[in-house]
């Protein structure tokens, strides 16, 4: 349950991907709606929702994840730009492949590594819904990457939250 | 909310959390409590109780109040097999329970008689009791618990709370000069309880004056009737010094109104 949970997260997260190679290379997937209204923008808009359905679903799924506690953490650092930037990568990645078996191998090799570290759960789509990516050090000395829509300033000022699991280093508060 | 967590080897794991309490919580006004003394024998209702846990040599993180779940992994399943305490948070308490093989219900054949009835066997299940063997109340920084055996392995230390005297200490106590051991008993096969009672009482005791030491000589020569001769006492059993020690903790006395002689087996200082 909790696997395919987090591959559906993986899926969600880099589905920007591929609706970027699908716009680059014109490739259309539903040929009835543009012999009805003979334009292919309608198509790319299509393709841009995918990505924001799959983030809001994400949402949606993590609520059923078990639940555990942040009660006080040591530092807290944004995490929201080291990540853009791995993503502006993929986008490149996407516009410079030529063909359709090139494209296939390197998503498979995508998912298959974002599965399996913890960029799987930075989701731009995320960012549209208003959350944020921290990475906070627990009392504990435990680092975690924390996905919330507060604003977090400083460890002083932090009040305890309910977070859902995502892995054991991920964690998000819906 | 509920969580619960388990000890597997040294490192806590994440198992679960609900909103539903899983336990009853300990109602300390509903229960016995004396605060620990490793001389006092409990009542079947009984719990002793530590106060200022945070300040001991063997408080853990665990029961900080600002513990962070979240800083802990996930249990995986192979793991369940080696798990040696769960620990439940639960509205301001937290409940310790040791766990032994025989908590796992897998290692059991039930008959099921909840619908159609069957035989059931090789489910994976743990048993979680309805009573703890150790509570700790965040808000009054106090630990409860029955006996000391059973989470010592969770709190490593408090052990010594109850500890037994070293071989050097019963060396020390027996060698006192009113000690004669007889023919066939010597120091090394003193059992476990009287090595806790030479730890409490006889350590007490050799630290009397000389004057206040007479005085319990006398008296134990009166109360116990070990036999007593050239100034020592001859101790020939566990017995003889079980009945040395009490008399050392003035636990003999005279019911003056039952008109009995009686000896305490369990004391407390009120």
């Amino acid at each position: 349950m909790n696997t395919l949970l987090r591959l559906f997260m993986t899926f969600s997260s880099i589905s920007f991907f591929l609706i970027i190679f699908l716009v680059h290379k014109k490739i259309d997937l539903i040929p009835i709606i543009t012999e009805k209204f003979k334009i292919l923008f309608i198509i790319y808009l299509l393709y841009i929702f995918i990505p924001f359905i799959l983030s809001c679903v994400s949402i949606f799924i993590s609520k059923l994840l078990s639940t555990s506690e942040i009660r006080k953490v040591t530092s807290i650092e944004t995490a929201n730009n080291d990540f853009l930037a791995n993503y502006l990568a993929f986008f490149f990645v996407a516009l410079s492949i030529d063909d359709l078996t090139t494209f296939w191998i390197v998503l498979g090799m995508t998912t298959l590594f974002t599965f399996f570290s913890r960029v799987s759960y930075f989701n731009p789509g995320l960012l549209v819904f208003g959350f944020n990516f921290y990475y906070v050090q627990t009392d504990e000395n435990v680092k975690i990457m924390l996905i919330s829509k507060r604003k977090l300033r400083s460890p002083d000022t932090f009040s305890p939250m309910k977070v859902r699991r995502i892995n054991d280093y991920t964690f998000m508060e819906v | 909310m509920c969580t619960l967590i388990a000890k597997v080897k040294a490192e806590y794991r994440s198992i679960l959390s609900q909103e539903r309490q899983i336990l009853d919580q300990l109602n300390t006004n509903g229960i016995d409590t004396v605060e620990f003394n490793p001389g006092y024998v409990l009542e079947d209702d009984g719990w002793f109780y530590i106060t200022d846990f945070s300040n001991q040599n063997f408080f853990i993180d665990l029961c900080k109040e600002d513990f962070s779940t979240a800083s802990l992994g996930q249990i995986a399943n192979d793991e369940y097999d080696e798990i040696q305490c769960i620990v439940i948070f639960q509205d301001g308490q937290k409940h310790f329970q040791r766990i032994t093989p025989s908590r796992f219900v897998n290692r059991k054949t039930i008959l099921d008689y909840s619908e159609q009835p069957k035989i059931v066997e090789h489910r994976k299940q743990l048993e979680v009791k309805l009573e703890s063997d150790a509570i700790f109340i965040t808000a009054t920084d106090t630990l409860y618990f029955r006996q000391i055996a059973r989470i010592k392995t969770i709190f490593s230390g408090i052990e010594e709370l109850s500890r037994e005297a070293s071989q050097h200490k019963v060396d020390e106590f027996l060698g006192h000069r009113t000690i004669a051991l007889q023919e066939g008993y010597d120091t090394n096969p003193v059992g476990s309880h009287n090595r806790k009672r030479i730890a409490d009482i006889g350590e007490k005791f050799l630290n009397l004056s000389s004057d206040k030491q007479q005085k319990l000589v006398d008296y134990a020569k009166d109360k116990t009737g070990i036999n007593f001769e050239n100034g020592t006492f001859k101790i020939g059993s566990e017995t003889d010094l079980k009945n040395l020690l009490y008399a050392m903790d003035q636990r003999y006395y005279y019911a003056d109104i039952y008109e009995e002689n009686r000896v305490a087996n369990s004391v407390r200082v009120v």
